[in-house]
C-alpha cells in the first residue's frame, strides 16, 4: 500500500522534528521526538531517534508496533497531517549514516506507513485520506489555501 | 540550569493570545493504537489539572471513552524551552457533567469565544471556535524529552 505523500506533506515532515506516540496494549502511552525524518519511499518513513529515547520506547514497539506521527515546530501549525504506521526495523549503521548524516549514536527507525489523517480543526478534523490519490490530496490542499506561497 | 518544577512546566503549556502555542495530545485505543494531534487551547486550570478545549476532537474523543491515558508535549513555538512529556488521565467535561467536571465546564465553556485563534493563518484554523467539551487532564507525572535525559522523571519540589 502506498500513501499519497504530496510535495507539501513531505516538505514539512522532513523540515521539522516529529512527535510520535506509542502505546502498549491496555492503553499506557508515551511521546517520543525524532530529531529528523526522511521518507525512504511512499510507504516508509525513517526517523532519527536519540539513543536514550529509543532504549526507553523500544519496549512499547515490541509489545505493539503501531506509531502515530505528527510534525512539530511550525509544522504543528502549517502541516496538519497525522501519519500512522507500524515499526518495521532499525536501520543498519551504514544505511543510517546515508539517510541521516551525522546521526552520531542516534538510531534510525523505519516506520511502515499505513494511514494518513487530516488534523486541521473543523469539518476536516480526523478525515482519513490515505485512500486518496496524490492528485486528490494536492487539490484538497489547494482548496484550503495551503499551497499559497505564505502557507508553505 | 534551575531544576524545573511542575509549576514552571505548566506555565509553558498556557495559551498565549496572538502568539499561538500548540501542544501535541496523544491518546490511544484500549488495544493500543495511538493517535496524536496538535491542540491550541491548552492551559493549567489548577494544581496538577490541565484543560484542553474540545473544538473538533474526533479519534481523541473515541479513545478517551475507552482509555483515559493521555500524554502531551509542547510542539510550538518553544519546544526547546519545554522539553517534557506530561502523562495523566483525561476526562471530558461537558454540558451536564456532575461535580468537578461540571465546574470546569462552566469555567472554560466559552474559551473559544474569549480567545479566538486570530493568529492562525487562514485555512488552518477552525471555522467556528466554540467548545464542544473540555478535556480535563489530571497530570500524574512529567518526564524529560531531552535526548540526553529522555524519560527521566521531573523532580517534584
Amino acid at each position: 500500500m502506498t500513501i499519497p505523500l504530496t510535495e507539501r506533506l513531505r516538505h514539512w515532515y522532513e523540515k521539522c522534528e516529529v512527535h510520535f506516540a506509542v502505546a502498549r496494549p491496555g492503553g499506557a502511552l508515551d511521546i517520543g521526538l525524532a530529531s529528523r525524518a526522511r521518507f525512504l519511499s511512499d510507504r516508509e518513513l525513517g526517523l532519527e531517534v536519540p539513543r536514550l529515547a529509543w532504549l526507553r520506547l523500544r519496549s512499547y514497539l515490541e509489545a505493539n508496533p503501531w506509531v502515530a506521527l505528527h510534525p512539530g515546530e511550525l509544522g504543528a501549525v502549517k502541516a496538519p497531517y497525522q501519519l500512522k504506521g507500524v515499526y518495521t526495523r532499525a536501520l543498519e549503521e551504514g544505511e543510517r549514516d546515508t539517510v541521516f548524516p551525522g546521526a552520531g549514536d542516534a538510531v534510525g527507525v523505519v516506520i511502515g506507513l499505513r494511514e494518513l489523517y487530516i488534523t486541521k480543526p473543523g469539518p476536516e478534523a480526523g478525515l482519513r485520506v490515505d485512500h486518496w490519490t496524490q492528485e486528490d490530496l494536492t487539490r484538497f490542499e489547494g482548496e484550503l489555501g495551503w499551497l499559497r506561497e505564505e502557507n508553505w | 540550569m534551575p531544576v524545573p518544577t511542575p509549576d514552571t512546566i505548566y506555565e509553558q503549556i498556557r495559551e498565549v493570545k496572538d502568539g499561538g502555542k500548540l501542544v501535541m495530545l496523544a491518546t490511544a485505543s484500549l488495544e493500543g493504537k495511538p493517535n496524536i494531534a496538535p491542540m491550541r487551547f491548552a492551559r493549567r486550570a489548577r494544581g496538577d489539572v490541565l484543560v484542553i478545549a474540545d473544538m473538533y476532537f474526533c479519534k481523541t474523543r473515541v479513545n478517551l471513552k475507552e482509555n483515559p491515558n493521555v500524554a502531551l508535549s509542547v510542539a510550538f513555538p518553544q519546544r526547546a524551552e519545554c522539553p517534557y512529556v506530561v502523562h495523566g488521565q483525561g476526562h471530558l467535561a461537558e454540558k451536564g457533567s456532575p461535580g468537578r467536571l461540571g465546574e470546569l465546564w462552566d469555567q472554560w465553556r466559552d474559551w473559544g469565544e474569549r480567545n479566538p485563534p486570530t493568529e492562525v493563518p487562514q485555512g488552518f484554523g477552525p471555522p467556528n471556535p466554540s467548545c464542544r467539551a473540555v478535556l480535563v487532564i489530571d497530570a500524574e507525572d512529567i518526564t524529560s524529552s531531552e535526548a540526553s535525559s529522555f524519560g527521566e522523571q521531573v523532580t517534584r519540589t
